[in-house]
């Protein structure tokens, strides 16, 4: 069985394209969450295998939400993603429970190592 | 196999690595080669060269091959620690690459024999490259070791890849896989250290916990990124330091042999198929093609619509309206593919500045911020010689000698800031400067001589002085540098960036310096306009600029100083007539309309014979013409195929 | 060496254009006016949704303009922007030397004009599409 996924991002382009990459390499999508609020409630009722956070979300932000998600299921499996500027936000992150991080601009092959690495 | 096609591929991937080198060479200017950034630099410049070589190895474009193949020599020497790079050797290393850009474009050329750099300049760098093996073969081979404070437990020493990504991140991710072991009771560098521009992805740490060995190495590489786990015992021993520690177990081992051998041994080839940070490439000619085609279905479309409309059959209004929908989403589809970061551009400016910096014997401090912000590809394109432009300008006009920036109190180096923003449906592009401001006083006194503003005027406003030496040809320049000057003003990156749907911002200080933004669409636009005939021919009114539209009644216009004026609910407006802007034959004002533009405080009417309507067009660029409208930077397809011309209506307030 | 060359012909004059700068040859349909612009430039065409702008070759070099009804559109690309010339007919490639160009008297002041070279029993105009381009483009 396909691993589950949800993507929290608030741009829908990056949503779309991650979604896109997962998709294709056979993971299955479950839910897409636009805030950090969300992430949380969607975690809670879809209790996918990987989460991927984008670190700077409206409503409640991605750390604040891997803080949320891993405190209910130290289990989660939270991948962040990043852009270049954010080391600082990226290590508050998994300080805070996240498994491994990619960087803005996205390349598939290492999105797809990343997320093997969380799962793995 | 079509050679054509392999030689455009070694083009654009050779051309990236260049830009690569340059910039690991102008970091290298800056910081010693053998730590921290400065040997993340080497390494860079190493990849970049090695996969020069290899392309033009596979290309058989010998030149290229031999002058990348000394450059990654003398590289792989430094790597080893048998060589520092002191500045003579990073000035040959310029001019190395100097050559290799030549080489690399003289190969790939359809007429070889063209500017083919002389086989005697090539074969002379080489040997110069080669020189620097004689030096200092023997010299001791730097082998920098952390100090973790002794205690308990082992010390676990960490290589991250060269070129890791946020390297301090996922130090700290390969830390917290070492707590899921064990305690972690020490890590140097500390924090705020790895998260510093010199952490070079080396680090270590002690844990206390009785695990094997191979545990460790397993657990630790799987953080990902990590190129080498190095597992100390150095339990405490008298007068012993933790240098000379003995490693057990490391992970990779290094031969002997040639420099060059000995690095791909010790790092693996691995090493060097580190990807550079990049997207799939795609033919660009596809993109935009695509984007051409959905550009032509926005257009169809509004036919289309328009014919339904007519019919009154609902079934076909409903399809029409549902193929709208999937036209809009297909094109919005098109234009975010087509949307790339900006420093795929700006990555080339570095050097730019650095040479114009040298020869004019000015000290520049380049800065580039928001590099990944993201911008339509033919935009970010089209803006590229106008950013080229004004930061020459900024070096040439703007900032100071370092003689003349000591005696104003100002350090001795100028900083240029390169800054790219995301401003809702913009992004802005800024040039700013700490220099001396642009010269009001002499620009006033060309705009009086010009005639531009009244005699009696004391001072001109920042969009007055824009306004001034945005005037084609207009320079201030006491003198025509090699750089600037020459006539190519202001003017040209004006009419470009407006061509695109931008506008352009200056913002001077006296004394302090001055910052040029360029404020553009994200993506080429797709804009409301209403579209306007006068005589036979039709024009396109950007929505933006627009308050209303009316029927222009007679009694209405008004002569005011001799100006034509219309009153409007109190209010008195200039009247422009676009007959008159367009060099057509005036008419009766009877049976026209007016369209009320307003940017700003500024407000006036346009007259027009005619009002088309309302419609989304796709804004098309085109070269602008010597001695035409300067109103007039882009135009708009219209369904019988022909251009209509858009009025840019901030160039007429 | 010679290098091949475009012939092609405007207002009766015969012109040379250097093979390597053509990219197309379009036929000429309406061209959208600019206003302002000098009276050789014709304005712009719409090629396959990209707009070029079009310069009437022949007046350009005041030799009378183009006024064949099944005229053609030249489209030479220098320095990566394109300039459509306006013209007549499209005769054929032909070789010249550097040499077979002379410079005249009339055209020196001319920095587009090549100089005068011969095409049979034909006088040709060899023009520089480059310094033509950047004369009329800004």
């Amino acid at each position: 069985m396909s691993h589950t996924v949800l993507i929290c991002d608030d741009a829908i382009f990056m949503r779309t394209m991650l979604g896109d990459i997962l998709q294709q390499a056979g993971f299955d999508v479950v839910g897409e969450a636009e805030t950090g609020a969300q992430a949380v409630d969607k975690y809670r009722t879809l209790r996918p295998d990987l989460v991927t956070m984008d670190i700077v979300m409206p409503d409640m932000g991605g750390i604040d939400a891997v803080r949320e998600i891993t405190r209910s299921d130290p289990a989660a499996k939270v991948l962040m993603c990043s852009a270049m500027g954010q080391q600082a936000l990226v290590v508050e992150a998994i300080q805070a429970g996240a498994k491994d991080f990619v960087v803005k601009p996205f390349q598939p092959s290492r999105v797809l190592e990343a997320v093997q690495r969380v799962l793995g | 196999m079509d050679p054509a096609r392999y030689r455009e591929l070694f083009l654009t991937e050779a051309r990236d690595h260049l830009i690569v080198i340059n910039q690991a060479l102008i970091a290298l200017e800056h910081v010693p080669s053998n730590g921290g950034a400065g040997r993340e630099s080497v390494d860079e410049l190493f990849r970049a060269v090695h996969t020069v070589k290899g392309m033009s190895g596979v290309m058989g474009y010998d030149a290229v091959g031999a002058l990348s193949h000394a450059m990654e020599t003398l590289l792989a020497r430094v790597r080893a620690g048998e060589e520092a790079l002191d500045g003579e050797q990073v000035s040959l290393l310029f001019d190395a690459a100097d050559a290799l850009e030549h080489a690399v474009e003289a190969s790939a050329s359809a007429h070889p024999q063209s500017a083919n750099p002389s086989a005697l300049d090539v074969a002379s760098l080489v040997d110069r490259l080669q020189g620097r093996r004689e030096v200092a073969r023997d010299r001791e081979r730097a082998s920098p070791m952390l100090l973790l404070p002794p205690g308990e437990g082992v010390a676990v020493h960490v290589h991250l890849e060269p070129g890791t990504l946020l390297p301090g991140a996922r130090a700290q991710l390969v830390v917290a896989r070492a707590r899921s072991l064990g305690t972690v009771v020490a890590v140097v560098p500390d924090e705020a250290a790895m998260l510093g521009d010199g952490f070079d992805g080396t680090f270590a740490l002690r844990l206390a916990a009785a695990c094997d060995e191979a545990r460790i190495i397993s657990a630790l590489s799987a953080a990902g990124y990590v190129r080498e786990v190095r597992v100390v015992d150095d339990a405490p021993r008298e007068g012993q330091a933790s240098e000379n520690a003995r490693p057990r177990g490391e992970v990779a081992a290094v031969g002997d042999g040639d420099a060059g051998e000995r690095f791909e041994a010790a790092w693996g080839s691995d090493a060097l198929k580190a990807p550079l940070q990049r997207y799939v490439r795609i033919d660009l000619r596809r993109l935009d093609h695509l984007m051409t085609l959905a550009g032509e279905l926005m257009i169809v479309r509004g036919r289309l619509a328009q014919r339904a409309a007519r019919h009154g059959d609902p079934v076909l209004e409903d399809a029409v309206g549902e193929a709208s929908r999937l036209i809009s989403e297909l094109q919005e589809g098109v234009l975010g593919g087509r949307m790339v970061p900006v420093w795929q551009v700006f990555d080339r400016f570095p050097r730019v500045v650095r040479d114009a910096a040298r020869s004019l014997g000015k000290e520049v401090e380049f800065v580039v911020e928001g590099r990944e912000i993201e911008l339509d590809r033919a935009l970010l394109e089209q803006v590229a010689d106008p950013l080229v432009h004004l930061l020459r300008n900024a070096v040439d006009h703007g900032i100071e000698s370092p003689e003349v920036r000591v005696a104003a109190g100002k350090r001795p180096a100028g900083r240029l800031t390169l800054s790219a923003t995301r401003e809702r449906s913009a992004v802005v592009i800024r040039v700013q400067d700490d220099g001396r401001g642009v010269n009001r006083a002499k620009v006033l006194a060309k705009a009086r001589a010009l005639g531009m503003v009244d005699a009696e005027r004391e001072r001109l406003e920042d969009d007055e002085l824009l306004r001034v030496i945005s005037r084609a040809g207009f320079s201030t320049a006491d003198r025509v540098t090699e750089l600037s000057g020459r006539g190519v003003g202001i003017d040209a990156v004006l009419s470009r960036v407006r061509a695109l749907g931008g506008l352009v911002d200056l913002r001077s200080t006296d004394g302090a310096g001055t910052s040029f933004s360029l404020r553009l669409p994200v993506t080429l636009a797709v804009i409301p306009a209403l579209l306007a005939r006068v005589g036979d021919e039709s024009y396109a009114v950007p929505l933006t600029h627009v308050t209303e539209s009316l029927q222009l009644a007679r009694g209405c216009v008004r002569t005011v100083r001799g100006r034509e004026v219309i009153v409007i609910r109190e209010e008195v407006l200039p009247l422009l007539h676009l007959r008159d802007i367009v060099g057509l034959p005036a008419r009766d004002v009877a049976s026209s309309h007016v369209v009320m533009l307003s940017l700003a405080d500024r407000r006036a009417g346009l007259v027009v014979d005619q009002l088309l309507g309302q419609e989304e067009i796709v804004v098309k660029p085109f070269d602008a013409v010597r001695g035409a409208a300067s109103c007039f930077n882009g135009a708009t397809i219209m369904s019988d195929g022909s251009a209509a011309l858009i009025l840019e209506a901030s160039s007429l307030l | 060496m010679t290098r091949p060359y475009l012939i092609v012909e405007g207002g009766g004059t015969l012109f040379a254009l250097a093979q390597e700068v053509v990219r197309e040859i379009v036929p000429a349909r309406s061209f959208t006016r600019l206003p302002g612009a000098p009276p050789a430039v014709r304005g712009l065409l719409n090629v396959r949704g990209t707009l070029l702008t079009v310069l009437d070759l022949s007046q350009r070099f005041g030799r009378g303009s183009a006024t064949a009804t099944d005229a053609s559109v030249v489209i030479g690309v220098t320095n990566g922007r394109s300039l459509g010339l306006l013209v007549d007919d499209v005769h054929e490639v032909h070789g010249f030397a550097d040499g077979d160009f002379v410079s005249t008297s009339t055209d020196v002041a001319d920095s587009a004009v090549m100089g005068l070279g011969h095409f049979g029993d034909r006088i040709v105009l060899a023009v520089d599409l480059q310094e033509l381009a950047r004369q009329t483009l800004a």
